[in-house]
């Protein structure tokens, strides 16, 4: 697998500095490429090496070979193609992506790049997804990786053997590459202190199932409650079995459930926030007077337009400008800073209010 | 660009069948392959095509060519790859293109096929998107065309050409051939002022975005509905932006609270556009719903503070289903319908009211289907 992948890249770096030669016009339009055999001598690769990125290059419109007689540079620029980013999502539906997609096509345009966009739920081996981009002539890959662990062996070896990755959302546990995260943690501690400030004492974590994400926004809310001298409610907070409807519901039941009940609930999605709301009302209590819901996320869903949600808005757009500006650091200088952590907005819908008496 | 294109194509059909041939066994693993001349010969194909075919094959690690010795059959499925199918939207930033994608990739997955997403807005030149994905092996697409730019029919008659299998989704391009699913937009528009009109109002508004054959039908079930209470459109051919443009949406949504008599409700071809007209009718001093009621067709462009916002939906998943259902079909030569039109229904929010002054009902339901 490894090899098969270097022998691309390998073909992929000798294209794009032909490509990168056309454009500095060492050829002129018009005039005959050296020989496969001359090429390979200068770039140290075989010939079927070379073959291949006067292919791709031919492809593109750079050249043309003409039979019996030499590849011929057609064009000064490449004629049909922007270059291409792979943003590699865990799956399309319901999410954040559109948005992300959005910054990152912001920052790709100016630099003459189109961005595509693959799921990786479907993957029938470790990396599918990532060797898809790769394959679709990608030079550059935007992670966002599934909320359960991500395999790492593949982006480490689509990194070494050149292509630029820059990781988003959150970060993937053992593998070193620039990334561009929301702030969990911090969202946590002031969504924890926003509903402090109306003087909720009471204030309990709602989650879908334990991920390495929402322990740090379960670690922020700690923070701000033990800062005003609380602790959580109940303790270890709540967690549905499965992001289910169904399991999100029943743990909202569950939670309204406990005497004496939380007068706050803060979710880890918005999901979550609209069962705790839908619970709340088939157990006859008003949202917000006896009970404040927040949301995480701040997405556009279907689930309820009856209700406007209190939520932590976060920075989607604004992210996925950062990983393109990461990744042109990343192709002009080979380097980009290890880390940006972007916090999200608190937005104040209906569902918010001061704590009962 | 037609000969470059079919080229391509060329020599796609080659590796195609080259692979199926692999995988049926014709070769077994590390046989070696026929000369390229044999198979220029046997396809009836120039050398040039069958070494483009063989470097495709290659690539996708079916085959490994061995200098001075021959291309040998190394595996018989693809080491790596699956097959793979595009969407291509308008522009990635659209949020409902993620549903339909979920609803087309699941009907892909289950057939071993992955699914790419690609917007077209950003591109240079018409097609480079569709050609990209075609040279680099796409088997079918699903094609939602732009509504913002007349669409280029050029690159989608290059698909016919090449027997390149493709479903339109929501929307589609006059004068190009291939089968489609869309929304009701017609019997969505016409629930929705049903809705109205079944509050008590008389001057129900039509407020479009330019003009597109989604628009047009929302014209078509406003107009009826209209018609069937005894009423008339107003103003009489409705209202339409100049363009998607923010200054252009919001001075239709300001031309329309202009209007004498003043409409108590509007209908809106889209959720964005509904977006403006809250905002010119809250710079107005006018209170929504109790002065003016708003429905809209909702794709999801509404920003968070509009949430409530009473509208059509549009089952964006199942569509997509419909939509990989429909590549499914036509890959296996199977016939297909020209139209699938999704249901659409009424969803309530908090933006509709009876009128202030004059008769009003209570709606009857809460939720009703169109046809």
């Amino acid at each position: 697998m490894a090899v098969r992948q270097g022998r691309i890249i390998k073909y992929r770096q000798v294209k794009d500095s032909l490509a990168k030669d056309i454009e500095a016009g060492k050829y002129q339009l018009g005039e005959r490429l050296p020989s496969e055999k001359e090429l390979a001598r200068e770039f140290e690769v075989s010939i079927i090496t070379i073959r291949q990125a006067v292919e791709a290059l031919s492809r593109e419109g750079f050249v043309e070979k003409v039979q019996g007689s030499g590849t011929f540079v057609r064009h000064l620029r490449n004629g049909t193609q922007r270059k291409l980013w792979g943003l590699v999502v865990p799956s399309f539906g319901r999410n954040w992506y559109p948005a992300i997609a959005e910054g990152l096509q912001d920052v790709g345009k100016t630099a003459g790049v189109q961005v595509m966009l693959v799921a990786t739920a479907g993957d029938e081996s470790p990396g599918e997804s990532l060797h898809r981009m790769v394959a679709l002539g990608a030079e550059a890959l935007v992670i966002s990786p599934r909320m359960s662990p991500l395999a790492v062996e593949p982006l480490q070896a689509l990194a070494e053997a050149g292509t630029h990755i820059v990781v988003c959302t959150t970060r993937v546990d053992g593998f070193d590459a620039p990334r561009v995260v929301f702030d969990f943690q911090e969202d946590g501690r002031r969504t924890a202190e926003y509903l402090l400030g109306l003087g909720h004492e009471r204030i309990a974590f709602l989650s879908h199932p334990r991920m390495p994400f929402t322990d740090r926004m379960f670690a922020g809310y700690r923070e701000a409650l033990v800062a005003a001298g609380l602790t959580p409610y109940p303790q270890e907070g709540v967690y549905a079995v499965s992001s289910d409807h169904t399991d999100l519901y029943r743990a909202a039941r569950d939670l309204l459930a406990i005497n004496p009940r939380p007068t706050a609930v803060m979710t880890s999605q918005d999901e979550a926030a609209y069962h705790v709301c839908q619970a709340a009302q088939d157990m006859g209590l008003r949202v917000p007077e006896q009970l404040s819901v927040m949301g995480y996320g701040g997405m556009a869903l279907d689930l309820d337009p009856t209700i406007c949600l209190s939520t932590v808005i976060v920075p989607k757009f604004e992210m996925g400008q950062e990983a393109g500006k990461a990744l042109l650091r990343l192709l002009l200088n080979g380097t980009a800073l290890p880390e940006v952590v972007l916090p999200g907005v608190i937005y104040v819908g209906a569902t918010t209010g001061p704590a009962p008496e | 660009m037609a000969s470059r294109s079919s080229r391509v194509i060329k020599y796609q059909k080659v590796k195609e069948t080259l692979a199926a041939e692999i995988e049926k066994g014709k070769y077994a693993l590390g046989a070696r392959l026929p000369s390229e001349k044999q198979l220029a010969e046997d396809f009836e194909v120039s050398i040039i095509t069958v070494r483009q075919a063989v470097e495709a094959l290659s690539r996708e690690g079916y085959v490994e060519k061995i200098q001075g010795s021959g291309t040998y059959v190394r595996h018989l499925r693809p080491a790596v790859l699956r097959k793979v199918w595009a969407l291509i939207v308008p522009n990635l930033k659209h949020s409902w293109y993620s549903m339909v994608a979920q609803g087309i990739e699941e009907v892909a997955r289950a057939a071993g096929i992955q699914l790419v997403v690609a917007g077209t807005e950003l591109e240079e030149e018409a097609g480079e998107t569709i050609r990209r994905m075609v040279t680099m092996g796409a088997e079918a697409f699903a094609i939602t065309p732009s509504v913002t730019v007349r669409p280029d029919p050029t690159p989608l008659l290059e698909l016919t050409m090449a027997g390149v299998p493709f479903v339109f989704v929501s929307d589609f391009v006059d004068d190009v051939e291939a089968p489609r699913v869309v929304w009701d937009y017609q019997g969505g528009a016409r629930i929705a002022t049903e809705h109205l009109l079944s509050y008590g109002h008389r001057r129900i508004a039509f407020l479009s975005h330019p003009a597109s054959h989604a628009s047009e039908q929302m014209w078509n079930g406003y107009r009826a509905a209209l018609t069937a209470a005894g009423l008339e459109p107003w103003p009489p051919r409705g209202l339409h932006a100049e363009s998607f443009e923010e200054t252009d949406m919001y001075r239709a949504a300001r031309d329309l609270l202009a209007l004498w008599p003043r409409p108590t409700a509007v209908f809106c071809t889209e959720d964005g556009m509904a977006d403006y007209v809250a905002q010119a009718a809250a710079d107005a001093g006018l209170s929504v719903p109790e002065e003016l009621s708003i429905v809209s067709f909702l794709y999801q462009n509404s920003s968070l503070s509009d949430c409530g916002l009473t509208g059509v939906t549009c089952p964006k998943y199942d569509l997509g289903q419909e939509a990989g259902k429909i590549l499914l079909r036509m890959i296996m030569g199977g016939s297909v319908t020209p139209e699938v039109v999704m249901p659409a229904s009424l969803r309530l929010g908090r933006t509709t009211a009876p009128p202030q002054a004059g008769e009003s009902m209570r709606p009857s339901s809460t939720q009703m289907t169109s046809g």
